[in-house]
């Protein structure tokens, strides 16, 4: 498989899969955990550098922790949801950035293992095969769980205390889907970048919603114009030698112009 | 002991948010048919009662059954109740259509759902008996407060509940929706024998439907004829002095202190 096809795949994979998982954040509000979980990974990538070790499980241990870390400071306790996600926030992503200077300065420009960059903005030329694999199966995994259980999941989040009131487990549906946001935001750092794969989860829904009041129809249309940008904005970076996360961010940011200027649903 | 014939049997019940008593050795036992009123100030464990009820609290001590299950444990009372929470509780810009929130009356756990046409029949059923006539495809977010009351009330009763739990209904209701609200209990209390269990802190609009009145502010005082209710009770209850409007004439009148 030639690199430009590799990266594509990868690039549609994930796609795919923020675009679907945008609608949860969307509308269960987890925009800022999304900006949380995916800024605090640098400590883990931080740290993979450091001792070269694999980037994927410590990213993905670390968006984990900070959903955890959320979750025990607000428990019990008057502190916001997003001041505890803004502490974790800062204090993973000041970790990640101290191991990664650690790292630079020992080893200078010869850094084994890769650079910071390539995970904070993301480079399509690291997506290897077995990325591919990783990003195949979530994607399948998402549909099918989505398929299946997408009337309760309905209900959760319009409606979480008429979800436990129906006897739906409301606790081990939120942790599932943290854990879902947390794999999806650290296979999805290699196309995007930990800094911009936030918009990637808000964006597409919060464009959809412009054209439909529908919440099936929402979803789709969020998992196609998150599939666009992520192809459009990879052709473009890979036609004039771009990075792919920004390029496209850009192509989701303009597609919500675009919506909200003129969608049919003005909600 | 708890009585067969009891549809919500609650015994000495006591619950507590940490340190706070929220629910101080409560006790009330309902048989069908029954329509109680709970009043008190915001803070007095209405709405804990009824999450009690519901299962999504655990006693403290003290023991609540429906239909002789404790809800906790069990999950074979689920579709013998419905439960309409204050439309200001889900979220306000989802999008569903007034059909999607009924139809949601009829997910159940454990209950298989019935085939798209018996959905479409019921759900419509639903809404019409709830005054709702417009397009049911109307997005949630363009319903005014009234119609989306209704519409939660409507998805309660899809289910045709034996048991009908609501929580401040008229929160943000006008004055002619909760005279409807008020209407259609008490027609399908007669129709069906329905037992409705209503918490307000709006004094105003129970007592003429209800045939058991209860007070609660922790602790639960408990009227079987609502029409004894005095301005003392109120005083007691809401802990400050209190004004009564009487319904029971063509010309409302209120009794009010000496000032």
């Amino acid at each position: 498989m030639t690199e430009l096809w590799l990266s594509l795949l990868a690039s549609a994979f994930v796609g795919l899969i923020c675009g679907l998982q945008s609608f949860v954040v969307v509308h269960r509000r987890l925009s800022f955990m999304s900006h949380g979980a995916s800024h605090g990974m640098v400590a883990g990538v931080g740290l993979a550098l450091l001792m070269h070790w694999p980037v994927f499980p410590l990213a993905l241990l670390s968006a984990l922790l900070i959903s955890l870390g959320v979750g025990w400071m607000t428990r019990k306790s008057s502190l916001a949801e997003d001041s505890a996600i803004g502490i974790m926030l800062s204090a993973f992503l000041a970790i990640g950035l101290l191991l990664a200077g650690v790292h630079g300065h020992a080893h200078g420009d010869d850094c084994g293992g890769g650079h910071l960059d390539e995970y904070l903005i993301g480079s399509l030329e690291t997506v290897a095969a077995y990325d591919l694999y990783f990003l195949a199966a979530l994607c399948v995994l998402c549909v099918t769980l989505l398929w299946v259980y997408w009337r309760p999941l309905r209900l959760f989040l319009f409606d979480p205390e008429g979800a436990r009131v129906a006897g739906y487990p409301v606790e081990f549906i939120r942790m599932t889907l943290l854990t879902a946001l947390a794999l999806t935001i650290a296979l999805s750092m290699k196309v995007v970048g930990v800094l911009l794969v936030g918009a990637f989860l808000v964006i597409p829904a919060s464009a959809a919603g412009f054209w439909s009041a529908k919440s099936s129809r929402v979803m789709i249309l969020a998992a196609v114009f998150s599939l666009f940008a992520a192809l459009a904005g990879s052709l473009l970076s890979s036609a004039f030698h771009n990075p792919a996360g920004p390029t496209i961010v850009l192509a989701l940011v303009a597609l919500f112009l675009v919506s909200r200027i003129i969608g049919t649903e003005k909600a | 002991m708890t009585n067969p014939a009891s549809i919500l049997e609650v015994s000495h019940l006591t619950f507590r948010y940490g340190q706070q008593t929220a629910l101080d050795d409560v006790s009330l036992a309902l048989q069908r048919g029954h329509f109680l009123g709970i009043i008190g100030p915001n803070g007095g464990g209405k709405s804990t009662l009824l999450r009690l009820a519901l299962g999504l609290e655990t006693p403290a001590s003290g023991s609540i059954t429906l239909f002789g299950e404790t809800p906790t444990r069990t999950h074979g009372w689920r579709k013998r109740v419905g439960f309409v929470p204050q439309y200001q509780s889900v979220a306000p810009r989802f999008p569903v259509s007034a059909f999607d929130v009924t139809a949601m009356g009829l997910l159940v756990r454990g209950i298989p759902e019935p085939q798209a046409e018996e959905t479409r029949v019921r759900v419509q059923g639903a809404l019409s008996r709830v005054g709702i006539d417009a397009p049911s495809d109307k997005p949630w977010w363009s319903l005014s407060g009234g119609q989306k009351q209704r519409v939660l009330l409507a998805r309660a009763m899809v289910n045709e509940p034996e048991l009908l739990l609501l929580d401040e209904p008229t929160v943000g209701v006008d004055a002619r929706g909760n005279d409807l609200l008020l209407t259609w209990l008490d027609l399908w209390r007669k129709e069906r024998q329905l037992t409705v269990v209503l918490v307000t802190h709006d004094t105003g609009i129970i007592a003429p439907i209800c045939d058991r009145l209860a007070c609660l502010n922790i602790h639960l005082h408990f009227h079987d004829h609502p029409e004894k209710l005095s301005g003392d009770d109120l005083e007691k209850t809401y802990g400050c002095p209190a004004e009564m409007l009487f319904h029971d004439s063509s010309m409302p009148h209120r009794v009010v202190h000496k000032h």
